[in-house]
């Protein structure tokens, strides 16, 4: 078992002061979900672990997205699906040869309220 | 009552009317037995792996396997294995596959046990499917940057584990998808830097490892914090060796591995009947360690995910589920067994260490960190990683009558006296190069017989001995770069076994004097021996890995080794416990984070 220094545990305590703390969970939540939801849920299905919203991670920022899609029809049904898609498969090629890796436990229907979420950003 | 052979013999009749009368009221073992063979040539097949899958009448799923002889036969005995109906059979080897799915037939009345049930397999060419995670580390040439890689990702998880390999071969398939523009320089550069972003995923993904209840949540902290390698599980140079060793070597295929190419390196055990239980446990729990208690009757798991301990039947499969009496998350971590049918139980968080009795499900816990200021959370100066324990892996104390331990998070060792309650703290010389306080933090724990020396290791660090008696410090060496010791063993001749989880070696020093006596490649180097347990019952070491789905088998006086494959994949080990009537090899599944290996207790029977 791996062990964080001193300093970590510091860290954390100095971060657990300063902020409310949710209890850690992985597990993707299961059922329907709307847009109001997704905030919390990419927390919980760790999305944030490489993505934040307007943050470089590991992956592009979701504004970044957001903004790659600019001149298309955003509510266009093929666009969410293939975004959808991306979400459940991952992918690479689009932001460089990192490849995005593919989150099972998440349904078509789940990752179509993401996508959604992700492209009425920029309009905000 | 039953022979090597399959067969039922009863050495005189009075023997044979005794069973008839006996068993219906004990209920005692039913018997399958048959050849596996190939069906092209009616050769047998030793080394098979023959699962049977039992829908228990207890709390869980149950598998149960054992392995073909020489000459291609097997057997499994089995309680009340008469009422279960039409079980499913699955059998695997390297290089072969059944021809179809088959079923346990239904048994007449008449005769109970299944016999000659023979199970013809065919070979195939192609066995990437079928290898450990390990077959696809060994393409890589050994170095300490291999030996470091290993050490850091397989503290985790199995490398490559399945989502790796699709990360592999997705990098190649961006990085080559302008095949003709594209410099093979810049595929290099593109390829380390996406193996750099990995690590990056893993310092966040890292803190799913935190218990149920945890204050250490990922979505609550800065991603500067997240990302600071000092603050991190990989430094700077961790994150680079890394980056740079998986960009060069790591295999970018994962659809082709010719049969013959990997075999784990050793035999397979075949000398005498070996039975292997695989009790399913909750997928959302973890349990990352399990020992065997009153005579092979109980183990005892402790479920780092949910702050409890599992206590489980071996007869009626049930399982019982003691949370730690504590405001707050613990994650119980190790645990060591005493002469009294107690468990020793280290936490992550909290600094507890606690006693738990499972007769009368009572705790006992003790703060190791008193102070006001003191870290409650994970790697807080208290958080204790092993306690000591001798050679047939019970407690054991110091010459000084003290548990001695060791603290993870603040590089000390402890010394609990049980009757006051005082623990006496003695920090631990680390190496001097620039390393995180991870790379260094002290780890392992053994007792010699004597009780004189407390042997420890530090992940990558040191290895040494502390007289608790003249109070000092001996016998203190630097194994070779990456080669990470891990949970050790010391054996009734006080000779001192140390797993390298990164090298893939065995060490082995004398426990008194300090003196090295041999180190010993593993069959497979890419196995990552996570722990070995001395076994005085057979004179063996048994070496538990984490990435070969299997557990070795050495014994020391032919310097052999033999292997037990084991039915499934992510087959992630860690201690081994030798239960000390039953003799049985008691472990468990423990692949971070929950649920992505199988979530498992594990009994191995060796007649």
């Amino acid at each position: 078992m791996a062990v964080f220094p001193k300093v970590v545990a510091l860290n954390f305590v100095l971060t657990f002061f300063l902020l409310n703390h949710a209890n850690a969970s992985e597990e993707i939540p299961a059922g329907d979900i709307s847009l109001k939801d997704v905030p919390l849920f990419v927390e919980k299905a760790r999305c944030i672990a490489c993505h934040g919203l307007e943050e470089f991670r590991v992956g592009p920022p979701w504004k970044a997205i957001s903004a790659m899609y600019s001149g298309r029809d955003r509510s266009a049904e093929s666009l969410i699906n293939y975004l959808a898609y991306k979400i459940r498969y991952g992918g690479a090629g689009v932001w460089g040869v990192t490849p995005m890796i593919e989150y099972e436990g998440i349904t078509q229907e789940q990752a179509k309220i993401i996508a959604e979420w992700i492209l009425r950003l920029e309009k905000k | 009552m039953i022979t090597k052979n399959g067969k039922r013999s009863c050495k005189s009749a009075i023997f044979c009317l005794l069973l008839v009368f006996c068993y219906p009221s004990f209920g005692g073992d039913m018997l399958i037995d048959g050849r596996v063979f190939d069906y092209k040539t009616n050769k047998p097949i030793s080394g098979a792996l023959v699962t049977l899958v039992i829908n228990t009448k207890g709390d869980s799923l149950e598998y149960v396997s054992t392995i073909s002889d020489s000459s291609g036969r097997y057997e499994i005995a089995y309680p009340g294995l008469d009422t279960y109906k039409n079980l499913d059979v699955i059998v695997k080897k390297l290089g072969w596959e059944m021809l179809e799915k088959i079923r346990t037939p239904s048994q007449s009345k008449k005769n109970k046990a299944i016999v000659d049930f023979n199970i013809p397999l065919k070979s195939v060419m192609n066995i990437a499917d079928q290898v450990p995670a390990s077959a696809w580390l060994a393409k890589i040439p050994e170095s300490p940057e291999k030996h470091e890689t290993q050490v850091h990702c397989i503290g985790c998880h199995q490398l490559p584990a399945d989502k790796v390999k699709t990360f592999s071969e997705n990098i190649e398939a961006a990085a080559s998808a302008n095949k003709e523009k594209v410099h093979n320089k810049w595929k290099i550069q593109a390829r380390k830097e996406a193996w750099r972003s990995a690590v990056k995923y893993m310092r966040a993904k890292s803190y799913d490892i935190f218990p149920e209840g945890t204050e250490v949540d990922l979505a609550k902290i800065p991603w500067e914090s997240v990302q600071a390698p000092e603050y991190s599980l990989f430094d700077e140079k961790d994150e680079t060796v890394v980056a740079e060793l998986l960009g060069a070597y790591m295999p970018r295929d994962y659809s082709y591995m010719p049969a013959g190419d990997y075999d784990y390196g050793a035999p397979i055990y075949t000398e005498t009947l070996v039975t292997i239980f695989e009790h399913e446990l909750p997928d959302t729990s973890l349990v990352r360690e399990a020992v065997s208690l009153r005579g092979g009757r109980t183990i005892i798991g402790a479920d780092i995910q949910k702050n409890r301990l599992v206590e489980f039947d071996t007869n009626s499969h049930k399982q019982k589920w003691h949370p730690v009496p504590y405001k707050g998350s613990t994650g119980p971590h190790t645990i060591v067994p005493d002469e009294n049918d107690n468990v020793w139980v280290s936490m992550l968080e909290s600094n507890q260490l606690g006693i738990f009795n499972p007769q009368n499900s009572t705790w006992k816990l003790y703060n190791l960190m008193n102070s006001e200021s003191e870290i409650k959370l994970f790697g807080g100066e208290g958080m204790v990683h092993d306690i000591g324990f001798g050679p047939d892996y019970k407690l054991k104390k110091g010459a000084d009558e003290k548990i001695w331990m060791t603290l993870i998070g603040s590089n000390k060792l402890a010394a609990l006296n049980t009757d006051t309650e005082e623990v006496e703290y003695i920090d631990v010389p680390k190496p001097n190069k620039e390393r995180s306080n991870l790379s260094t933090a002290l780890y392992s724990l053994a007792v010699s017989g004597d009780g004189k020396c407390v042997w420890w290791g530090q992940l990558l660090g040191y290895v040494g001995c502390y007289d608790v008696v003249e109070k000092k410090f001996k016998h203190i060496y630097t194994p070779k770069s990456g080669s990470g010791p891990r949970r050790m063993s010391i054996d009734k001749n006080d000779m001192l076994w140390i797993p390298y989880y990164g090298s893939g070696e065995i060490a082995k020093i004398n426990a008194k004097t300090g003196a090295k006596i041999a180190t010993y490649n593993l069959p497979d180097r890419s196995s990552a021996p996570y722990a070995v347990t001395w076994d005085e019952y057979r004179k063996v070491l048994w070496v538990a890995t984490a990435n070969a789905d299997v557990i070795y088998r050495f014994d020391p006086s032919s310097e052999a080794f033999s292997v037990i494959p084991l039915p499934r994949k992510m087959a992630y080990l860690r201690k081994i416990d030798v239960d000390e009537k039953t003799h049985d090899l008691i472990g468990s599944y423990g692949n971070i984070p929950t649920g992505s290996g199988p979530s498992m207790l594990l009994r191995i029977s060796i007649d």
